[in-house]
């Protein structure tokens, strides 16, 4: 598994990676380490120690199929860790997300926003384990996952709490729906045909996390995904 | 006097359980004998001796759940599996033994039934020793009574529907369940039969070791509507025993049935129920489930959405004190277009207890327009507290509107504060607190039983009592 130690702040850009393997990733005391991430790896393990900050962006619009794991281990006090995750399934495509926020020391927080849409037959899977450990008092730990479905697609949702901490705050929320028809026939009154409409509502479902990402990466994803528009 | 059923059970539960004469005890242990006593002693049709023997031979194969809490404490072997109090079921409270009356007078049951509510039926052990339904339900054609004289006095009926709500192959306690089933209720409502006042069966487990195997099937016809409530209490006894009970409803187009079960059992029982609802175009089924006392459940009451328009509710509250696990949840299988469900749960963790909560939302593919909502909240009162939520959504449909959302925390200390600088203790303010949080699915309870709940919440905080 490959090892990588992060000591001062930076941007990490993880390409779409041909080879499969594991990532092991250090974020050192009181840091502030970005990741991007496109899939392709079997699993990622983040470990982030005192007063640092871990920020993932996952990006997974462009992919045929992928089985992603990350876990994000709080080791130690005030340590924290956000995680954005874009989905876009079309298609076959067949994602598989699964990600494990643990909480082992007090005062962490964590959160998990992922947002997904799911297209033709393809097929989205998440499951999103937050877990909380005695040890990990006053820790604040969030779990959202939206996912938009049209035409054949499937979309699987599995958050978990498991809390042993009694002084802390968790919450996980789903919502599985499909676009609305009044969203589009407001935009279709307006002149816009079906397939702009959509692009135009995915677009705007995205946006609360594009605009999160740094502005050389989310102009570089505009970019790549010109095609789609988002 | 209903805010004294509470104390009652509990003074009940504290004193040992009465000597009583047991008329038939079949030995520990399974075996086909014991299936076949079984049979024999109630002098079943063959068809449902063969039925117990087939889910023997199932039961016999499946494994134990590889998931949720330990069961690795039940010993199959060190289990009674039939126990029959009197010879025969009496007719009317007076040919009542003196020694079960005794219990349930403790237990305020003849108060209760005094009062309004409707056919009481009592489980001593296991079978029915009273059952009284009430003269106006037999003319409206409303069919109350224990299982077995159900099979006895209405065989084509339970011919029909047993086991095809939930079939012996569903899971290893559902087998052994129909293996070994005596007493619960067979409950039949008519067509356009609207019954007014709640039904209500006690359940109680006495003798030590004693497994409880109910079997209770509820059959809604057209436009009907019930309201089935069943409640139970045990004294306190030594060693593990088990409660795998199961509970088939079949609703059918246009009718409403809504079953409520407050469980208490002694801190020892492990309580592993199956529940399951069929439910027709646009009918209704609500489950509310209180989960209090036992050393483990698990019960995950279910609906199955299985015509155009038919709603499913589950409301669901769970207390765990220290060494409980309390493990409950529901499920809602969407296999009908425009169909919704509601699942609501509530939970509370004390000490070391530990609550945990499983659902399963699916939606079938083509099932255009579905929707369903789950809201699960936990309150963890300790730091040696636990709860888990582990949810699954599984939506092959996308024409729907599925949402989950749960949280996890503690008693806000502002509002204990403010509660505090009332003139509250911190305990009644703790109590306060919680009856509030729990309060959305106790007022959905019968009112003697959301009297027994708040008083067992202040039982359970220390709070003083009244």
């Amino acid at each position: 598994m490959k090892k990588l130690i992060i000591k001062k702040d930076r941007t990490i850009e993880l390409e779409k990676v041909e080879k499969p393997g594991g990532i092991n990733i250090v974020i050192q005391p009181g840091v502030k380490g970005n990741l991007i991430f496109r899939g392709g790896l079997e699993e990622a393990i983040v470990t982030v120690m005192r007063g640092a900050v871990f920020n993932l962006f996952c990006l997974m619009t462009d992919l045929d199929s992928d089985d992603s794991k990350i876990v994000i281990n709080l080791i130690e006090p005030l340590a924290q860790a956000h995680v954005h995750g874009i989905f876009h399934g079309q298609q076959e495509d067949k994602h598989f997300f699964n990600i494990i926020m643990h909480h082992q020391a007090k005062e962490t927080k964590g959160d998990i926003i992922i947002k997904g849409v799911y297209e033709n037959m393809s097929r989205g899977s998440f499951s999103g384990l937050i877990k909380i450990d005695k040890a990990s008092q006053k820790a604040v730990s969030h779990f959202s996952d939206e996912i938009l479905l049209s035409d054949e697609a499937i979309a699987l949702s599995v958050p978990t709490l498991e809390i042993s901490a009694n002084d802390v705050r968790a919450s996980h929320r789903s919502t599985t729906s499909q676009i609305d028809e009044e969203q589009l026939f407001y935009l279709a009154s307006r002149g816009l045909n079906q397939q702009q409409a959509r692009q135009m509502i995915i677009k705007g479902f995205f946006k609360s996390i594009t605009d999160k990402l740094p502005v050389n990466i989310k102009n570089k994803f505009y970019a790549q995904t010109a095609g789609a528009e988002y | 006097m209903k805010v004294n059923l509470q104390q009652l059970n509990r003074q009940a539960q504290k004193e040992k359980p009465d000597e009583m004469d047991y008329f038939h005890t079949s030995a520990k242990g399974l075996t086909d004998k014991t299936v076949k006593e079984i049979s024999h002693y109630k002098n079943e049709p063959a068809w449902m001796q063969e039925e117990r023997f087939r889910a023997y031979q199932t039961f016999l194969r499946q494994p134990m759940p590889a998931w949720g809490p330990d069961l690795s404490k039940i010993d199959f072997n060190d289990l009674y599996y039939y126990l029959r109090p009197t010879g025969q079921t009496a007719r009317s409270w007076s040919e009542v033994p003196e020694a079960i009356r005794h219990t349930y007078d403790r237990l305020g049951l003849p108060e209760a039934e005094k009062k309004y509510l409707g056919g009481v039926m009592a489980q001593y052990e296991s079978d029915a020793v009273y059952h009284s339904v009430q003269k106006k339900l037999e003319k409206k054609g409303v069919i109350f009574t224990d299982m077995d004289t159900g099979l006895r006095r209405y065989p084509e009926i339970v011919r029909k529907y047993f086991s095809t709500v939930v079939p012996a192959g569903d899971n290893k306690f559902a087998a052994l369940n129909t293996a070994v089933w005596s007493g619960g209720s067979l409950l039949y409502i008519p067509a356009g039969v609207k019954v007014e006042f709640p039904l209500q069966a006690y359940f109680r487990i006495n003798a030590e070791k004693v497994g409880q195997f109910e079997r209770t099937l509820i059959i809604a016809e057209p436009g009907s509507f019930v309201h089935y409530v069943e409640g139970c209490t045990a004294p306190v006894y030594s060693t593990g025993s088990l409660h795998a009970a199961v509970v088939e409803i079949i609703v059918k187009p246009g009718a409403r049935v809504r079953y409520t079960t407050v469980q208490n059992w002694s801190k020892n029982v492990y309580n592993i129920v199956t529940k399951r609802a069929f439910v027709m175009e646009e009918g209704v089924m609500e489950w509310v489930d209180g989960n209090l006392g036992s050393k483990v459940t698990m019960k995950y009451p279910s609906v199955y959405l299985l015509g155009r328009k038919a709603r499913g509710e589950v409301l669901s509250i769970a207390f765990a004190g220290s060494g409980q696990h309390q493990d409950a949840g529901g499920k809602a299988i969407h296999g009908a277009p425009e169909t919704s469900s509601s699942i609501i749960s509530k939970s509370v963790s004390r000490g070391s207890g530990r609550t945990s909560y499983r659902g399963l939302v699916r939606v079938a593919k083509g099932m255009a327009g579905c929707r369903s909502n789950v809201v699960c909240d936990a309150l963890l009162m300790n730091k040696n507290s636990r709860s888990d939520t582990y949810p699954t959504m599984d939506i092959r449909e996308s024409a729907t509107r599925v949402s989950h959302e749960a949280t996890v925390g503690r008693v806000g200390e502002e509002q204990l504060f403010y509660l505090m600088s009332r003139g509250l203790s911190e305990q009644e303010a703790m109590s306060m607190i919680i009856s509030g949080f729990i309060e959305p699915i106790a007022r959905q309870l019968p009112v003697e039983f959301a009297a027994e709940l708040n008083k067992l919440i202040e039982l359970e905080m220390g709070g003083r009592v009244g």
